[in-house]
């Protein structure tokens, strides 16, 4: 490695430093639709010696069961797309990833795919960021058999390291209780049978379907002129081809939530342990369907079990003591998402310490859930509400230290069909919730059925 | 660093690319600082926010870092009050006693110490460590004077009634459940009773079960009264403020009298024996279907500042980035672990340099063998220049990356400043930046020794759980 780039890289990741991580002054993003097809928004900030492209799609693992794909295959094409392109083979490509300071990776969950670079706010830097991502690997990308074979292997052992966290597998299972038909049901990682079936050519036809720039949202922040970052991302798009002669990719399905018409019956696993992990899931509106819901969504998580304010970590693990690990989920999903909460306590019908009888699960689930259907009985007052409010503002901004999170939150925000803009609007929109709206959004969700998902002692 | 923290739940998001992971890292110079680095070496073209400190009369150390960047202030208190200060008799009472804080003052009800830092944005974390515990939350700008007024009431009057002992008595049994089948926890402390033979480090951060049944609020108090001493505590703020109200604020807050005494306490300690010969603990048999195998190798403390640094480019050599040797000869070439990290905490005396292995049911031995031959590989072949220059620019990514955050920097300048002093952590990307493949062998030499280190087996119960775990059924 030479000095020179040793340097550049510290430079670069100095400026990390000196970045401007606020949320609060963000101005509102530009949002273009390029002749491609392809969505640009573009968040000056002037300030920053940094740059971030981020790329999202629209296709997660909830797509993978409408293209009828093998499940798992998000996940794997997310770990073979920085190997090799039609014009850079794996050496250099590799090099120019170096070059831009190594910051580069992808991500995905159940509604879209993300590939991101964090480059220096120079016209230069970006130039060389967008020529490796867009025209390289979203535009030209091979995924050749060893790089699928790779990624194969990587996938194999998350599966097995996933099976072996009692969360995790709680989760799980509450998961495809919960939903029958949705593809939110899926394994975002599919199963060891469908990975092994993945092969490479099915990778290459799931991209070229699904990864088209009409599905894409393009997220440049940093302190380029935004007229140099069109120009830089449309030459890029026109030059790789990729928006070329091939068709559109399939529109994205709008799914019908599911719904519980009962309770059904609770998912048990028995395990040699000492703790119980138990989870009770209700279903919540999608970001999509009920976007102007999402902000009284939020607060009702932190109602549930944010922060150790909140109904859970009061009722039970303050007051009764049960339980460490004490607290709520929120999952969103673009069709329809998940709110749990969730308690890990010593349970058994045995006497505990001093003599005292432990709590056994049955006493401890009903608590659970009679906790969390507790705000539609007793509806928050205004302070419970507040203390939401300033809770679920400080976290939000809190997620806007870095730059690569500021353009994460834009581009997920669009995809979701939230609108760039929610991001900037976000303390406004928690703002404009009335309690009226919450208690509305409260009784749709807790005053339905739920999953409870529980991992025992054995006997 | 080493935190233990509940558990995050993020499982909408699969992370593929580079992962971020909270740096182990150590440093330190012995004080006074050392001399500035060569001129040979590579001069960092940065300008870091210059954190002050100031050393109130009573003896609190208050360091402040103005950053304007963002309308938001990072708080920090580290006291000198980890398991280390404890004996066998009170084992487990530092936790406990950080418990308890937040549970309320004579002037604040249960929950009401919560409720006001939730109220202005604000979240309280805590950890306990060896040798210190931590206090910190992040607010906005224009609320750090209340944030401020809740810690200092917290951890100076705390009310510690006796129901809420028995509260979180039950939340800590529970706690210590939990991580009796946690896969880093449990082998962690393992590996440590059998490595710090008659030193307050093997002792474990919750205690034995049944000193966390029989500790009274007498015993928490006496903990508190000899620990939470001014002259044991560093408080660090960064963010938008400025140093001049900070100091005047703290002064006012902070009203406690000096204690000679404590500070003593706090400088004394032992350097743990050096391990002689391979030590093994008793293996851990747990529900899960994967086995751990962690080893522990005797590392240098936080006065040894070359072989520290050294030390933290080393591990990037092992395990950098998700690639690094151990990942590429026992997770891609052998195929015998499904993961691999290796981990070195920064301490106050010698502590432990722990390589680990995760791999699918079967023999230990094949992963500890796996892990000592990686070993036998850098004693024999050693490293090269070009591997070191990578890993001297991931170790530095991996730091710059954390203090790219208010909290980060307040966590590192506290952390340092709770085992030495805050200044380590303003030198250590110099320090970095002028470790040689020369350096990095000695300290592969001086403490990577296959005949001497502590080992700790996690394994599954017999017999075989299914590979998708338990048995599922419905009721």
């Amino acid at each position: 490695m030479k000095r020179s780039l040793f340097l550049t890289t510290v430079f670069c990741l100095a400026m990390l430093l000196l970045a401007r991580p606020a949320a609060a002054a963000a101005a509102p993003p530009e949002v273009i639709t390029l002749p491609s097809g392809a969505t640009l928004i573009i968040s000056p900030e002037t300030d920053s010696p940094l740059a971030v492209i981020d790329i999202f799609f629209r296709v997660g693992y909830a797509e993978e069961q409408q293209a009828a794909a093998d499940p798992g295959i998000t996940s794997l094409l997310s770990r073979a797309w920085i190997s090799q392109s039609e014009a850079r083979g794996e050496e250099l490509l590799g090099a120019d990833i170096v070059a831009l300071g190594g910051n580069v990776g992808a991500s995905f969950g159940g509604d879209y795919t993300e590939l991101y670079a964090v480059t220096l706010a120079t016209e230069e830097a970006f130039q060389k960021a967008a020529q490796t991502l867009i025209l390289n690997v979203i535009g030209q990308p091979t995924f050749p058999e060893a790089a699928v074979e790779e990624a194969r292997q990587s996938q194999l052992r998350a599966l097995q390291l996933e099976n072996d966290q009692l969360l995790a597998d709680t989760l799980s299972r509450l998961r495809r209780r919960l939903w029958d038909l949705s593809p939110y049901t899926r394994s975002p990682l599919g199963t060891p049978e469908s990975v092994r079936a993945i092969t490479a050519q099915k990778v290459r036809t799931f991209y070229n379907k699904y990864f088209r720039p009409d599905r894409a949202v393009i997220v440049v922040a940093g302190n380029i002129p935004s007229e140099r970052v069109r120009r830089i991302v449309e030459a890029n798009i026109s030059a790789s081809g990729w928006a070329g002669n091939r068709p559109k990719s399939p529109p994205v399905a709008a799914l019908a939530p599911e719904s519980l018409s009962q309770t059904p019956p609770d998912v048990n696993v028995s395990r040699r342990a000492r703790i119980t992990f138990m989870m009770a899931g209700f279903l919540a509106p999608g970001t999509r369907q009920a976007a102007a819901d999402y902000p009284a969504l939020l607060l009702l998580e932190a109602l549930v079990g944010g922060g150790k304010s909140s109904r859970l970590f009061r009722n039970l693990r303050d007051t009764k003591g049960i339980g460490y690990e004490v607290g709520s989920l929120l999952q969103p999903g673009m069709y329809q998402g998940l709110l749990a909460g969730y308690v890990a306590t010593v349970t058994s019908s045995q006497q505990g310490p001093n003599g005292a009888p432990l709590s056994n699960p049955s006493d401890v689930s009903r608590s659970l859930i009679a906790e969390m259907k507790s705000l539609a009985a007793r509806p928050p007052d205004e302070a419970e509400i507040a203390r939401a409010r300033a809770l679920v503002k400080g976290r939000y901004a809190l997620r806007h230290e870095r730059l690569k999170e500021r353009a994460f939150l834009l581009g997920w925000s669009e995809v979701m069909g939230l609108g760039a803009a929610f991001d900037t609007t976000f303390d406004a929109r928690l703002d404009a919730v009335t309690p009226a709206d919450l208690q509305r959004v409260i009784k749709s969700v807790l005053g339905g059925n739920h999953v409870l998902s529980m991992t025992l002692p054995e006997p | 660093m080493f935190r233990i923290n509940p558990t995050l739940l993020t499982l909408t998001v699969f992370a593929v690319g580079p992962l971020t992971i909270p740096p182990g890292r150590a440093v330190a110079q012995p004080s006074p600082l050392p001399a500035p680095v060569p001129s040979s070496t590579p001069r960092l073209p940065v300008v870091l926010p210059t954190p002050t400190l100031d050393v109130l009369p009573n003896g609190l150390r208050v360091i402040v870092v103005e950053r304007r960047s963002a309308p938001l202030v990072a708080l920090d208190l580290r006291i000198k009050a980890g398991t280390a200060y404890e004996t066998v008799e009170n084992n487990g009472v530092a936790h406990f006693l950080e418990h308890l804080l937040f549970k309320g003052t004579p002037t604040r009800k249960p929950g009401e110490v919560d409720a006001a830092i939730e109220a202005i944005g604000g979240e309280f974390s805590a950890n306990t460590s060896m040798d210190w515990a931590q206090f910190a939350a992040t607010v906005p700008a224009s609320a750090w004077h209340t944030a401020l007024e809740v810690l200092a009431d917290a951890v100076q009057n705390p009310a510690i009634r006796a129901e809420d002992l028995e509260v979180e008595r039950r939340v800590i049994l529970d706690e210590m459940a939990s991580a009796e089948n946690d896969p880093t926890r449990a082998p962690f402390h393992a590996l440590s009773s059998v490595a710090f033979e008659n030193h307050p480090y093997r002792l474990s951060l919750y205690g034995p079960e049944e000193n966390v049944r029989r500790l009274t609020r007498e015993d928490v108090l006496a903990f508190w009264r000899a620990r939470y001493t001014p002259g044991n505590m560093t408080l660090v703020l960064v963010g938008d403020v400025q140093r001049g109200d900070v100091v005047n604020k703290v002064r006012a807050l902070f009203t406690a009298p000096a204690s000679p005494a404590a500070a003593a306490a706090a400088a004394s300690l032992p350097d743990p024996t050096p391990l002689t010969e391979r030590v093994r603990a008793r293996p851990l048999q747990r529900d899960r279907s994967l086995v751990t195998v962690t080893l522990g190798f005797r590392a240098p403390s936080v006065k040894a500042v070359a072989d520290s640094v050294a030390l933290d480019v080393l591990l990037q050599i092992l395990t950098g980035g998700g690639r690094g040797r151990l990942n590429e000869s026992l997770v891609r070439d052998k195929k015998v672990a499904l993961a691999v990290s290796a981990s070195y905490l920064t301490q106050r005396a010698p502590g432990l340099l722990i390589l680990t292995a995760v791999g699918p049911r079967g023999d230990p031995q094949v992963l500890e063998e796996a892990l000592l031959a990686e070993v036998r590989r850098l004693l024999e072949d050693g490293v090269s220049d070009a591997e070191v220059e990578r890993a001297r620019r991931a170790a530095l990514g991996q730091t710059l990356f954390q203090e790219e955050t208010f909290s980060g920097q307040a966590n590192a300048l506290a952390f340092y400043d709770a085992i030495d002093t805050y200044e380590y952590s303003v030198r250590y990307a110099e320090q970095i930046a002028a470790v040689t493949s020369q350096d990095v062998k000695r300290v592969i030499r001086t403490y990577l020794t296959p005949e001497r280190y502590a080992a700790a087996v996690m394994m599954p119960r017999a017999p075989t759980p299914p590979s998708v775990p338990g048995r599922e059924a419905s009721r």
